[in-house]
């Protein structure tokens, strides 16, 4: 076991070296390092010394292998420096962005999944009935629609028009769960559907299986064998659907962050973008790359204490 | 939709006796599918106004294009050849949606032509051949999906430029990871079937042996993900327009909901319906399509 | 199930409704609060890199400058602020003098650096740290090319290794509360920089005590204070009353301009003239980048007044008039024109457009200068006819320009004489975007669309700002259209922009070189003002408008929505600190929103 951690923490090594190399090659060879000069230059007025000037400060001028080491170093070390558009350090940006991320996805993922694992179970329990058909119709055509077009909607008609929700805003501490509910139901509106189908069919494959139909010969009752067994069955699929989605919720939802002014990552990460602000950029990435690399390894951990034929191998 | 229904499985098996490929009885299960195949018709709808519309039909390029000042912003179902009304330049709205889903469908397309061979080939080869190869197929995909894949496509757009090829390219480099898994796994338990031994005992070559008889058993993943494809496309290209990185000057659904949002406060309801209609049907479709598709290859198989 | 579902958001509803109950009781503190807005995120509190206009009316709230311009005047004049009266000038126009007044006292809210809240007077020394900041290459700063070669002996002290133990020659503090500039040349405009939030005083002991972290603590003598426990930076800043601050009064009704009586009415202005400033208790800067977000929340009331977003001037207001729900709630448009001018111009050192002025004049003849009018500034903005905009010493009312308004017989028959009948024989040309904002991308869309109404072929290249910056300045940028606008008020600051030695990277993007105009530039730009001045101005700006290096564009007007509630908004183009001249009438918003 502890072995096997190891050897999985190793792994994060080419990893990072690799995640380095993309980072490098979008920003550096293709293109953005002398954009982002071009973001800091005075626009009123510019003089060739200071480009040059500026390209030396910030070593553009040294040779690509060594500004590639230089950002190997960074990742690793975990030391981005400050924010080249807002110069605060980096991971006092991160520490204010991704809490306030994390209070509008986290939720809202716990509502999108319990709502999804109840409609999928009584899909799957009365599955054929009209309420089925109707949930089904409803999840495919909740996979069809836009987040631009419902957010669009919810704020101009039930924000404004029918004043229900105040239309965007934020305060510190809980009392920000105000401006949360209308993004949280926009989120689950459009989350739902994909997840009442998948679990949908877990439960229903599980449904399939043997010990079911046993279970049914011995005369178990439809709702015990649902609950008592169907459900905890089927948990490791959805659980691992539901795990390996975590570490995306800390990226956060760059739509819903920019119309309701949640200061959280997504948007941090947008504008990051825009302004050619590489320390963040890396920074985002690295600690997106360590949560993914993080979770995929509990979600395999967890698999095998679960599910014994699996070994740690 | 899996169905369950005990007669149809045994029709299937008297068609599988009578010596039916399983494609075959895929596709007849498919056709069976009165709600795929309508939304299979719809689709095919949507491909045929494309092609169509890439020739100047009634006048729909200039309909779409041309500015027309005077006219701005004619309301919705005024008349027939403006049923949406007009936009700001008063260029037709629905002129601009029906061009819009050439926009969508070839960037749908693009992507899909790129992806899907980078998959196969990563994927079969991973799959097949194991070891040191596996090794590295798995490296990279690890490396691309440890970085948000939204990140890597606002990047890419944004240091490369805003055109229909790269954004398809974006969106291919980060959509291939998925199918080459499926295929890897595909390959891995398909190496050990009975048939790939006997043909590799016979002497067949790999190269045979990948194509001929393997890869066909991952047909379905394939055409599912090429169709289900669009509709992440489709979905990417809205949110890119919104932050400013999709194609400029051209009618695309995204670009048209983008407009609709400061119009919507003088209640323009043209751009938005227009798109939104088009393109919400369209995805309808092509989620009905994609689980039908699933159901009727592989009715066990739960998520690609 | 569907039941569950909505009885789910039900709670979520009952439960959002009870929090705003809560807030609501809790709340009941009689305070004026402004509901301001910035349409982006802040850039950190660093006035030598205050290059942008949002922060700049941030800071400008809780810092203040040397001079500041007059409330209530039409034009832009200055008056003391932190000086205490105009200074003395030396008959050569080279020295001048500054006295400043000694009861401006930083407010430190958090008392870490001056444990008293109230810190020290700011003193002639704490400006001259300010400027030498500027100047200082480790800065970075956004504002030195105002001084660069001006002041003496502060491009010597830059080069030298920025040493601020050193003084500087031509910018000194010759006691506590006196400063002395001294010029390499004269440059009548210097008077106006001092009002920017360029040279705001920086008190040292603050950058001594946060370190690198000082620019987020904003500190300065104006009339309201950071609130650092209640702003959000990235949603909203919340500024509060200086209890220490020197005080103000409102304007004396007599000094108003007409266009200012015209906006308040007399009543008003009668009615504050002489009041204590700093009407509001509490002023929320609140940042809203979506402009639909900014639109329903000011038509909720949550904004006291909006500019109309640029996006669409037509969609936010339909048919140019107010509708009867904003009537009825007692919303006002107020327009103003704005010191600036949005154009197209030509790279001229294009093998072909640069040589070839008729070309030029047939492309200019061939936009749509009414229709842009028309379709994006909703017919209220005025058509430029050289680059300087009404309001500045220079403006010619009179002059019409012949290739600023559409005539395309005139456009063709140009594009014959240049030898290029019906377009034939021109390559294609690009135009280099810099945003595909909506208005960017249907701007160029028409622009296209007029050039090859005469034959040519233009061709839109995409691209961000930074792209857009790095062409110009490699001069690879054929066609390329922006906007500049006012530093400050004096026709000299647009003429810069034609004049050759300033070629990019310089401001002028399309390297317009005319030896003639640099000329009259040089002499003009220098001299003290008057009517001579005026004069070389507007000969200088005519003879580059007709040479056709822009095709000129409009200068913009601003459109602002207000609520009945806030009295004593006053449009200003520039500079900052104006919050402490609005006022909430409380009770009137209370009765307009509870409608």
């Amino acid at each position: 076991m502890i072995n096997y951690l190891i050897r999985r923490l190793l792994h994060l090594v080419p990893i990072i070296l690799g995640v380095a190399l993309v980072f490098f090659l979008i920003f550096n060879v293709i293109g953005g390092q002398e954009k982002f000069l071009y973001n800091i230059l005075p626009k009123k007025s510019r003089t060739v010394e200071q480009i040059d000037f500026y390209k030396h400060k910030y070593g553009l001028d040294r040779p690509m292998v060594v500004q590639y080491l230089d950002l190997v170093k960074q990742m690793v070390t975990f030391d981005f420096g400050r924010s080249e558009v807002r110069k605060i350090p980096v991971k006092t940006l991160l520490m204010r962005h991704v809490p306030n991320s994390a209070k509008l996805t986290f939720p809202a993922f716990f509502f999108e999944i319990s709502i999804s694992l109840i409609l999928a179970s009584l899909c799957a329990f009365y599955r054929g009935s009209k309420f089925d058909r109707l949930i089904t119709v409803l999840s495919v055509l909740g996979m069809s629609i836009s987040m631009l077009v419902l957010i669009l909607l919810g704020q101009q008609i039930l924000a404004y028009k029918w004043g229900l929700f105040p239309i965007s805003g934020w305060v510190k501490g809980i009392g920000a769960i105000k401006y949360l509910i209308l993004p949280w139901i926009l989120w689950v509106l459009v989350s739902v559907g994909y997840d009442v189908r998948f679990f949908r069919t877990a439960l229903l494959e599980e449904s399939h299986k043997d010990y079911v139909r046993t279970a049914k010969a011995k005369g178990l009752s439809d709702k015990s064998i649902m609950f008592k067994h169907i459900l905890r069955n089927a948990l490791i699929p959805i659980l691992t659907y539901v795990v390996i989605q975590i570490p995306f919720l800390l990226m956060g939802s760059i739509l819903l962050e920019r119309f309701f002014s949640i200061p959280g990552i997504g948007d941090l990460m947008v504008n990051a973008i825009f302004n050619y602000d590489l320390p963040v950029l890396k920074a985002t990435i690295m600690f997106f790359t360590l949560f993914f690399v993080g979770f995929t390894l509990i979600t395999d951990v967890l698999y095998a204490l679960v599910d014994p034929r699996i070994r740690l191998s | 939709m899996s169905n369950t229904n005990e007669l149809i499985d045994f029709k299937e098996k008297q068609d599988y006796y009578e010596g039916k490929s399983p494609f075959a009885l895929s596709i007849a299960r498919l056709k069976k599918n009165k709600w795929a195949m309508f939304s299979f018709w719809v689709l095919c709808i949507y491909v045929l106004s494309t092609i169509v519309t890439t020739y100047n039909v009634f006048g729909i390029h200039e309909a779409a294009y041309d500015f027309n000042i005077k006219n701005r912003y004619v309301p919705m179902f005024n008349s027939i050849s403006e049923l949406f009304g007009t936009d700001t330049f008063g260029r037709n709205v629905l002129a601009r949606a029906i061009l819009g889903a050439r926009i969508s469908l070839f960037l749908g397309l693009f992507s899909g032509l790129i992806m899907i061979p980078v998959a196969i080939l990563i994927g079969s080869i991973a799959g097949y051949y194991g070891g040191v190869m596996d090794d590295i197929s798995v490296y990279i995909m690890s490396v691309i999906v440890a970085i948000p894949g939204m990140l890597i496509i606002m990047s890419l757009v944004q240091t490369l430029g805003r055109s229909f090829l790269i954004i398809a390219f974006a969106f291919a480099i980060t959509g291939w990871v998925g199918l080459a898994r499926v295929i890897r796994g595909a390959f891995f338990q398909a190496r050990e079937f009975e048939y790939v031994l006997a043909a590799r005992t016979l002497g067949a070559n790999d190269f045979r042996i990948i194509f001929k008889h393997i890869l066909p058993n991952t047909f379905h993943f394939v055409i599912l993900r090429f169709v289900l494809n669009f509709v992440s496309v489709i979905k990417m290209e809205v949110f890119l327009a919104y932050i400013g990185l999709s194609v400029i000057g051209v009618p695309t659904w995204g670009n048209m909901i983008n407009e609709s949002k400061t119009e919507l406060m003088a209640s323009h309801w043209q751009n938005m319906t227009a798109a939104t209609l088009f393109m919400f049907i369209f995805l309808v479709c092509l989620n009905i399509f994609g689980d039908a598709i699933r159901d009727a290859f592989d009715p066990k198989l739960k998520n690609v | 199930m569907k039941k569950g579902f909505l009885a789910l958001m039900l709670v979520l509803l009952a439960f959002s409704l009870f929090l705003t109950g809560c807030k609501q009781e809790v709340g009941e503190k009689v305070e004026k609060v402004l509901n301001r807005y910035v349409i982006a995120k802040l850039r950190p509190f660093d006035p030598a890199n205050m290059t942008d206009e949002y922060t700049t009316q941030v800071f400008g709230d809780m810092s203040e400058a040397l001079f500041s311009y007059k409330y209530t005047a039409d034009t832009y004049q200055l008056q003391p602020e932190i000086a205490a009266k105009m200074p003395t000038v030396s008959a050569d126009g080279l020295v001048y003098t500054i006295k400043l007044r000694k009861d401006a006292f930083f407010y430190d809210s958090l008392g870490e650096v001056f444990p008293e809240n109230k810190g020290r007077a700011v003193n002639a020394h704490d400006f001259v740290y300010s400027v030498k900041r500027l100047a200082d290459p480790a800065n970075e700063s956004g504002g030195w090319w105002l001084y660069e070669g001006f002041i003496k002996g502060l491009d010597e002290w830059a080069a030298n290794g920025s040493d601020y133990s050193k003084t500087v020659e031509g910018f000194k503090a010759l006691d506590d509360t006196t400063i002395q500039l001294t010029l390499n040349r004269p440059y009548p405009q210097i008077l106006y920089t001092f009002t920017m939030s360029f040279t705001y005083p920086i008190a040292e002991e603050v950058v001594d005590f946060y370190g690198q972290e000082w620019m987020n603590y904003p500190m300065g003598t104006g009339a309201y204070y950071y609130d650092h426990e209640n702003s959000i930076p990235g949603t909203q800043h919340v500024l509060l009353k200086n209890p220490t601050w020197h005080g103000g009064q409102f304007p004396a009704a007599a000094d108003a301009g007409t266009g200012v009586k015209a906006k308040l009415g007399s009543e008003i202005l009668a009615e504050y003239e002489g009041k204590e400033l700093a009407f509001a208790d509490k002023v929320i800067w609140n940042v809203i980048e979506e402009s639909s977000v900014q639109w329903l929340k000011f038509m909720n009331g949550e904004l006291d007044y909006s500019t109309i977003p640029k996006d669409n001037y037509e969609t936010a207001v339909a048919n140019q008039e107010l509708t009867d729900d904003m009537i009825a709630k007692g919303i006002t448009m107020d327009i103003n024109p704005t010191l600036d001018v949005t154009y197209t111009f030509f790279n001229m050192e294009d093998p072909i457009l640069g040589t070839n002025v008729k070309l030029r004049q047939a492309m200019a003849s061939a936009s749509t200068h009414e229709d842009i009018l028309d379709i994006f500034y909703n017919g209220r903005a005025d058509l430029a006819q050289t680059l300087l905009p009404p309001g500045l010493g220079g403006y010619d009312p009179d002059y019409v320009n012949p290739y600023a308004h559409f005539d395309l017989d005139q456009a063709k028959t140009l594009l014959a004489e240049a030898g290029y009948p019906g377009g034939e024989g021109l390559p294609t040309f690009e135009y280099q975007m810099y945003s595909s904002s909506t208005t960017q991308t249907q701007m160029v869309e028409l622009f296209i669309d007029n050039m090859s109404k005469l034959g040519i072929t233009v061709e839109a290249v995409a691209g961000d700002w930074p792209t857009f910056m790095e062409r110009i300045d490699d001069h690879t940028v054929q066609i390329g259209g922006i906007a500049w606008g006012a530093d400050y008020p004096d026709a000299q600051n647009f003429l810069q922009l034609n004049y050759g030695p300033n070629k990019a990277p310089g401001p002028n993007s399309a390297n317009y070189d005319n030896p003639e105009f640099n000329a009259l530039y040089e002499k003009a730009a220098f001299m003290q003002q008057g009517p001579e001045r005026d004069k070389l101005y507007a000969e200088a700006a005519q003879l580059a408008a007709e040479e056709v290096p822009w095709i000129m564009g409009v200068h913009r007007l601003s459109y602002a929505l207000d609520y009945s509630w806030l009295k004593t908004r006053v449009f200003r183009d520039i500079g900052a600190g104006y919050s402490k001249y609005y006022d909430v009438d409380l009770a009137e918003r209370d009765e307009v929103l509870s409608k």
